[in-house]
């Protein structure tokens, strides 16, 4: 009997760098994202050719992009990768749900999942970002990050500005020309973007790209929550009801490099738009290499990587398994009557070994919880040493060489194996694997790898992920282009686990290994999987 | 024609078998009755009687008040799903976004829905919903009324001129029979499976008193010629049907006509409640 199901929570992609975001969240300030699910058949025989779509989803302010995917025969423990574009700018912040179609041969299953969307603003005054939840506020300030020590961007203003409403034209005709640029240009000056234009700022992948975000990873994070109401005892409700701080960290990690790397390269705002205005914020420390990457495609996969080395070194910092926050609640239990009124936690992160994508790095994070009551303050500090626990032993990437763009009988097909810790295969739905191709002239394009047996895959959950690309259909300029492919670990908790439980298991981490960032070296170690010579 | 998505009418048009509602918070849950402030769930059946697939067409969910005369710009949009069909085909498709009743038009709101496909099978291009010329929308607008164990109830309902001129309408209510009621019986809910309509209406009158008493109800004939309303440009009258029924469940339909052309009307399950409900 074929049983089809979505093993996993559907998770989000964000469409600048394609990459999944932390813990597959849905971010309210990225403005469109994919919906991406693993379709399986979990069912002891095959499940035969089938269309998918998204039939609705339970906020109006999510705007569906419909789409309906065929995809063919799927064999028994085979697992596809899906994925829908979705605006959530005016989406309200919490858990929302999607219903899916699986339509075969005149049957319908129809699956219904919970995704959360995180609702974020940006505090220009102090640069910290802000959640609101029934529970309380939450607010989170990067206030160092680490920078490389020669400042080589070039990218400030490489990108077109978005087009924005057009001036009116009702000046006063006795205004002379020059008094009329200087207040286009004041007027202009005040424009600079902000992290809130983000889903604006970025239309589409540009060739003129460049990568130039300013600072790369987390140096000294503070988190404060203000329960609403003040709660009595050791512990008060938490932010919808989920232990999740950490991964709001990451999320923001992510938002604060990708949109200041845009925002840079637009109009040059990118550190004082992340950083908080001219009110301070996100003070740089001038310690670590820099990305070199070259113009459009590849700085997107870089701004990606950067993004996604910040997401996971501070997930590693703040460990996923021990929460230190809920540690720190227990070692300040407040006296008896007393409510507590406010909770932080600050955490400095020394990077005592270079951060490499899918390595076990060690990071020691020193951090304080303090409890403030409305009698009194609890203090507690401590220091971890941690390692970063997203990784791969090792992975094999094979793909040919060469590829005849105008042959159609020719498929360039790229192949992944990836190992985890222990030396096993992933495979399935465990990963999520895409790859990244940047053309000659900085193009950029994505594909998905799959390990669903189906073309161009050979077998079902055999561990061998395969994707290709069709190089004739998009009229690839000929020449040398690079490849990069990058798998991604996902959210596989179990839906019947506590918070606490499924808080201990976060996906959308990067494991493979195109980036390192060092404290000793000037350039980062960035490197493609390969290239391919399109004749 | 290649694709031609449809939503049926029923018989009258405004109680269409093909959508239904789900009170509750469980979207896949038995159908029923909607109650005020709680989550309820829209449902539509949808049919592709045309020659071609059609992938991802759009349903539109919508509440309005029937008093207040409604158009798309005015009905309430609850929320849309998407639908895929092949030649032939018909899916049940899910709003997911609740619905939460408001008590508006003493508790009486319909619910409507309508399936489309641009460029392959578009709406016409007028606000009007048209719910018995239009095959892509239809309209569910069937109230319940429990009555008194005596069989007396009492149903309150508006009747508005959405036109630019004033109007005079003419008021008739309709018994009903199980060949109507039948269609919509699977989606009513579980309670509504063994309804036979063997009730009559032995008493009823249609009068401008809200609370009216039994005594208001007068012989049922008298409601046979109908009640003409005159109603002016843009406003709404406000009348209680009381009636009694005896024998059991009955079903009536309230219709209301301009000229010879019934424009709108809903339709009445009325229930006598026994003396053990009453009690």
């Amino acid at each position: 009997m074929a049983q089809i199901a979505i093993t996993n929570r559907p998770f989000a992609s964000d469409l600048i760098t394609g990459l999944m975001l932390p813990d597959g969240l849905f971010v309210t300030m990225l403005g469109r994202q994919n919906i991406n699910v693993h379709l399986s058949n979990s069912g002891a025989s095959s499940f035969g050719a089938s269309q998918v779509y998204i039939e609705s989803v339970s906020s109006p302010a999510i705007a569906v992009t419909p789409r309906t995917h065929f995809i063919g025969t799927l064999t028994s423990g085979a697992t596809t990768a899906l994925s829908w574009t979705a605006d959530f700018r005016d989406c309200p912040p919490g858990y929302h749900f999607v219903s899916f179609i699986v339509e075969r041969g005149g049957t319908r299953d129809r699956v219904i999942k919970k995704i959360f969307v995180l609702g974020l603003s940006f505090d220009e005054s102090d640069g910290s970002f802000v959640a609101e939840t029934p529970e309380g506020v939450m607010r989170a300030l990067f206030e160092k990050l680490s920078r490389p020590r020669h400042d080589c961007c070039c990218g400030r203003g490489t990108l077109p500005e978005p087009e924005r409403e057009p001036p009116r034209n009702d000046r006063d005709p006795h205004c002379d020309e020059g008094k009329e640029q200087e207040r286009r240009e004041r007027e202009r000056k005040r424009k600079r973007s902000t992290i809130h234009d983000l889903p604006d700022l970025f239309q589409r992948h540009e060739p003129d790209f460049l990568f130039c975000p300013p600072g790369y990873l987390p140096v000294r994070f503070r988190y404060e929550w203000t329960p609403t109401p003040p709660f009595t005892g050791t512990d008060g409700d938490l932010p919808f009801q989920d232990p999740w701080w950490k991964v709001v960290l990451c999320v923001i990690a992510v938002l604060l490099l990708i949109g200041a790397a845009i925002a840079e390269a637009v109009d040059g705002s990118g550190s004082v738009t992340v950083g908080g205005g001219t009110g301070g914020g996100v003070d740089p420390e001038d310690d670590c290499c820099g990305v070199r990457a070259g113009g459009g495609g590849t700085s997107y996969i870089a701004a990606g990587l950067v993004a996604a080395a910040a997401a996971v070194a501070t997930l590693a910092a703040a460990s996923d398994e021990r929460d230190a926050f809920q540690r720190g609640r227990d070692a300040t239990p407040p006296g008896a009557g007393e409510v507590t009124v406010s909770e932080s936690f600050e955490m400095e992160v020394d990077y005592v070994e270079p951060v490499t994508l899918g390595k076990a790095f060690a990071v020691t994070g020193k951090w304080t919880y303090v409890r403030t009551t409305d009698k009194t303050t609890y203090t507690h500090s401590a220091t971890d040493n941690n390692r970063n626990i997203h990784v791969t032993s090792s992975y094999e990437i094979t793909a040919p060489e060469f590829v005849v763009r105008d042959n159609p009988d020719l498929f360039w097909i790229v192949k992944a194996k990836l190992f985890d810790a222990d030396g096993n295969l992933f495979h399935g739905g465990n990963l999520f694997v895409q790859g990244f191709l940047v053309g000659p002239s900085g193009e950029w394009y994505r594909f998905t790898l799959q390990d669903d047996g189906l073309f161009p895959d050979d077998a079902a959950s055999d561990g061998e992920y395969s994707g290709t690309f069709n190089f004739r259909h998009v009229k690839a300029q000929k020449g040398l282009w690079e490849y990069f492919i990058i798998a991604q670990d996902v959210n596989d908790a179990d839906p019947d686990l506590s918070p606490q439980q499924a808080a201990q298991i976060i996906g959308g981490m990067v494991l493979t290994n195109q980036l390192t960032i060092s404290f000793t070296e000037d350039e980062c170690r960035f490197v493609a999987d390969g290239h391919v010579m399109v004749v | 024609m290649a694709i031609e998505i449809t939503i049926r009418d029923g018989d009258p048009w405004w109680m269409s078998p093909d959508i239904w509602v789900v009170p509750g918070n469980d979207p896949e849950g038995p159908s029923g009755v909607p109650i005020v402030g709680a989550p309820a769930f829209l449902w539509a059946r949808v049919w592709n009687n045309g020659s071609n697939s059609v992938q991802d067409a759009t349903v539109r969910f919508y509440w309005a008040d029937p008093s207040t005369g409604f158009d798309r710009n005015t009905a309430h949009l609850v929320g849309t799903s998407f639908v895929s069909l092949g030649a032939g085909e018909v899916a049940e498709t899910l709003c997911l976004q609740p619905w939460i009743p408001e008590f508006v038009n003493d508790g009486h709101e319909c619910v409507l829905a309508e399936a489309f496909h641009v460029p392959g099978d578009p709406l016409p291009s007028t606000p009007e919903f048209n719910v018995p010329t239009d095959r892509h929308v239809a309209q569910r607008n069937l109230s319940v009324v429990l009555a008194a164990a005596n069989g007396f109830f009492r149903f309150t309902f508006n009747v508005f001129n959405v036109t630019r001129l004033d109007r005079v309408y003419r008021m008739t209510l309709e018994p009903g029979d199980e060949r109507q009621l039948k269609p919509m019986i699977p989606t009513l809910g579980q309670e509504f499976a063994g309804v036979t309509l063997n009730g009559k209406l032995s008493k009823g009158a249609i009068v401008e008193e809200r609370c009216a008493a039994e005594d208001a109800a007068g012989e049922s004939a008298a409601l046979k010629g109908g009640l003409d309303l005159p109603i002016s440009a843009h406003r709404k009258v406000n009348r209680t049907l009381v009636g009694k029924v005896e024998g059991g469940p009955a079903l009536f339909h309230l219709k209301q006509w301009e000229g010879n052309r019934v424009v709108g009307g809903i339709s009445l399950l009325v229930l006598p409640r026994n003396a053990k409900q009453e009690g």
